[in-house]
């Protein structure tokens, strides 16, 4: 699945449209990331320290006018996400960005994944930050499995972050990545996955390259959402054809929707 | 003279610069001079070269590297003559913001550029800076912020070095990817660097003033 990422205030012209209440220019963005093809789309009101939660539902229900994709609600804030969860009215449910393991962040936003029936985004690190190895990240997971279960929300329902960091000052960032997503997909099977790509190439040249390839070696460990911008013809071109040769896509019919689209021109 | 370590330095080439520094010691170069002029140039150098997009992030943490390195290796060879100290920073990403990739990069830049370096990793609370500077007579306070949620905690930074009566000894400089000058001037910091190399040329423009 893919997570539309550009309402997201950290992007200047967002920033700028939700602080000035710029319906068209929100709609704008909804309407081409759900007609790319994403199936979340991701809204963050961060920048916004004095009023995040009216800022985020005012994005959401300018966005809920256009399009019908679920919303992935990106925030730290209990507030703001209890005030956005409470707002939604949609028929799928929409997501949390995200809880992770540290303490009180998960006391925070556990309830309010419990009570809206969200699914949620888990950061793989804790209260010491994000661990370097692969193990060390995977026994967060299953840390905040077991927290997540005795609070009976569905495995299903859990999308876990295995955290992309920059290979260029840690040259083994991407493997432990990639480690990382292996042993959640042997370890915790119901389990989800989410991740950006972005991280991966900071600090070096040709980064739209890095995050494509990327990209390949995550899908083929099962790596199975992504938050990415559905509007890059080409990121979303590799995802196509690396899941039709994954054995992801029956009789290759979407690799060919999108051959006939002109994706891969 | 330096030249052969500072092509070596910038070429990422650690025998070359092991050798170079050698043969510096055995002409009879003090080895604060090799610092000064050797060392600090090449690495002003690499940050020149950041900046213009001719190097890259690994290429300038490798050059850091072999830089810290040969400084390590010179040590025992510095009597009474240290070298140039242009100022003590101390250098943390604030409170609740778990983020040092760039906070790092920037550390290494300075202390390879003649700063005198306290890094206090991550999730440094107010009190923590405010300690530094109060105990370790430091010139310059960087701060660094990648989460919009954790970027007033630079504000907080500042007004208890207001309240310390400690703001006006020090500069105080920011950075991380939601922050902007226009946020700096905001919460009366004095400077902003949106990279590493920028950072370094900021710090000694300050200290200039």
């Amino acid at each position: 699945m893919i997570i539309g990422e550009l309402l997201n205030s950290s992007r200047l012209a967002v920033k700028d449209a939700v602080a000035s209440y710029n319906t068209e220019e929100i709609q704008c963005l909804a309407i081409a990331q759900t007609e790319a093809g994403a199936d979340y789309l991701d809204l963050n009101c961060g920048v916004f320290v004095d009023d995040e939660p009216q800022r985020l539902i005012w994005l959401l229900k300018t966005v809920q006018e256009v399009s019908q994709l679920p919303p992935c609600f990106d925030s730290p804030s209990p507030a703001a996400l209890a005030a956005a969860l409470e707002a939604y009215d949609g028929k799928k449910p929409p997501l949390i960005n995200s809880i992770s393991g540290e303490k009180e962040r998960l006391k925070a936003i556990l309830p309010l994944v419990k009570q809206s029936g969200a699914g949620v985004i888990a950061l793989c690190m804790d209260d010491d930050g994000i661990p370097q190895s692969a193990e060390a990240r995977l026994a967060v997971a299953q840390k905040i499995m077991a927290e997540a279960e005795a609070e009976d929300i569905a495995p299903e329902r859990i999308f876990f972050d295995p955290l992309v960091q920059p290979v260029a000052t840690n040259q083994q960032a991407g493997r432990a990545v990639m480690d990382t997503v292996e042993g959640l997909r042997k370890n915790l099977p119901s389990c989800k996955m989410a991740c950006g790509l972005s991280n991966i190439s900071f600090g070096l040249p040709n980064r739209k390259l890095l995050n494509r390839l990327f990209l390949v070696q995550l899908v083929s460990r099962g790596m199975d959402t992504f938050i990415l911008n559905p509007l890059d013809k080409e990121i979303m071109g590799a995802l196509i054809a690396t899941r039709t040769i994954c054995g992801e896509d029956a009789y290759c019919g979407k690799y060919l929707k999108a051959h006939r689209k002109g994706m891969f021109e | 003279m330096f030249e052969a370590l500072i092509n070596a330095i910038v070429d990422g080439d650690e025998d070359d610069a092991a050798a170079a520094v050698e043969e510096l010691l055995a002409d009879g170069i003090a080895a604060v001079t090799i610092i000064n002029d050797g060392l600090i140039a090449a690495m002003n150098k690499v940050g020149e070269l950041f900046r213009e997009g001719e190097l890259f992030v690994p290429e300038v943490m490798l050059a850091a590297n072999i830089t810290a390195e040969q400084i390590e290796i010179l040590k025992p060879y510095l009597g009474a003559e240290q070298p140039v100290c242009l100022a003590k920073v101390v250098i943390g990403t604030v409170k609740g913001d778990l983020h040092d990739i760039g906070k790092n990069l920037v550390s290494l830049m300075l202390a390879n550029s003649g700063f005198n370096v306290i890094n206090l990793g991550m999730d440094v609370p107010p009190e923590e800076f405010c300690r530094v500077v109060r105990d370790e007579g430091v010139q310059i306070v960087a701060m660094s912020a990648l989460l919009t949620t954790t970027m007033p905690m630079m504000a907080e930074v500042i007004k208890q070095l207001q309240a310390e009566g400690l703001r006006e000894q020090v500069k105080v400089i920011i950075g991380g990817a939601p922050v902007s000058a226009e946020y700096a001037e905001r919460i009366g910091a004095d400077g902003y660097s949106p990279d590493a190399a920028g950072a370094v040329a900021l710090c000694k423009q300050l200290i200039k003033e």
